[in-house]
């Protein structure tokens, strides 16, 4: 799930107008972010340390540490606006992907499929939690236990395989979305066979079904020759991949 | 004796054609018409098939993957059912060669929007 750190890039106009993020301007924007009612388990403060002032992010039991003067150097290169809305909205969407506490994840986590490389070539399973519509990936942090990282991964096994969604036949090709959160549309996948009957209660029956899956994005589903159709000059990387081998897939 | 080589219409290159949601319905009507009507040679009916399936395609990229095309839109003013039907070559003159095919539709295949 790779995503620009502080949210979508900036437009042309912005990028030509560079500045330089600096320490203070990310410690106000701290500062005001955490006055406003964060969650119940959220909490955000700086200490100083040797190394300069330092971000402590709380949340549900995982804490994770970043220096100010980090952040500021990733806001200038990502061309975050060196202005009180511009440092406080890539704030705001680096908060919205801080790192799924181990508890939440074992709490709402649900299985969908994602690339396991960088250069999205093969897929595995993630667990992701969809955090204010943002579907946030779960890595288990350092403290998480062999077992419970298992119990969490089956448990998001079990609420994939209930995700609702809306299936669409369009001609010799079927779509998947899925209705509960946009972006877990893959969720359906830990069941294919019930996405081929309810295919066929469509009135498409698939003798040989390829699945093209482009991780959080609606699934589509035909014989093999329509796929390729389908994939064919596509800009967006996707897998497509016979509908029996979606058993083999591993974690990500 | 050996086989002549598998035809994979994906493997040729496809080129887009934007056509609105009119042309698309006229080109599957003017195919449909075809197919149902006087005896079409097998070749080039397999041709115009494909072009059937591609209408499907079309829309089912649409729902995959809408944002290459819709920074298109963006950047040309098109209407919002503006979307690629990408044809081969042979697909392409499949459908140009039918006769009922309405003036519009044949314009935007033959020139008009096309990039």
């Amino acid at each position: 799930m790779s995503e620009a750190l502080f949210g979508s890039p900036t437009g042309l106009l912005q990028r030509l107008n560079r500045a330089e993020v600096r320490v203070p301007d990310v410690r106000a924007a701290v500062d005001r972010l955490a006055a406003l009612d964060l969650g119940p388990e959220v909490g955000l403060t700086v200490l100083d340390g040797v190394r300069g002032p330092m971000l402590v992010l709380d949340d549900a039991g995982r804490r994770t540490r970043v220096l100010l003067g980090e952040l500021a150097v990733e806001m200038t290169r990502s061309r975050v606006a060196a202005t009180a809305d511009g440092v406080g909205a890539a704030l705001t969407a680096w908060l919205a992907r801080r790192p799924v506490p181990d508890r939440v994840a074992a709490a709402e986590g649900v299985a969908v499929l994602d690339w396991t490389d960088d250069r999205q070539t093969a897929l595995g399973w993630r667990v992701v939690v969809v955090r204010d519509g943002l579907v946030v990936p779960w890595r288990p942090s350092r403290t998480a236990t062999l077992p419970s990282v298992h119990q969490t991964r089956s448990s998001a096994l079990g609420r994939a395989a209930v995700v609702a969604g809306q299936l669409r036949v369009q001609g010799p090709i079927g779509l998947w979305t899925a209705t509960d959160a946009p972006g877990i549309d893959s969720a359906v996948l830990v069941r294919p066979e019930s996405l081929l009957a309810e295919l066929a209660r469509h009135g498409l029956r698939l003798r040989d079904a390829h699945l093209v899956v482009t991780p959080r994005r609606p699934v589509a589903c035909a014989e093999a020759p329509v796929a390729r159709r389908l994939v064919a000059e596509a800009t967006d990387a996707s897998a497509t991949l016979p509908w029996r081998t979606v058993a083999d897939l591993g974690w990500a | 004796m050996s086989l002549p080589p598998v035809h994979d219409p994906a493997l040729d290159v496809l080129v887009p054609h934007w056509l609105s949601s009119a042309d698309r319905q006229e080109v599957e009507r003017a195919i449909r018409s075809a197919l149902d009507g006087a005896p079409v040679h097998p070749v080039a009916a397999v041709h115009l098939a494909e072009v059937l399936t591609e209408l499907h395609v079309a829309a089912a990229r649409e729902v995959v993957w809408p944002a290459p095309a819709a920074r298109v839109r963006r950047a040309t003013g098109w209407g919002a059912d503006v979307v690629p039907v990408r044809l081969s070559a042979v697909e392409l003159a499949s459908v140009l060669s039918l006769p009922g095919l309405g003036p519009l539709a044949r314009e935007a295949l033959a020139g008009g929007r096309s990039a």
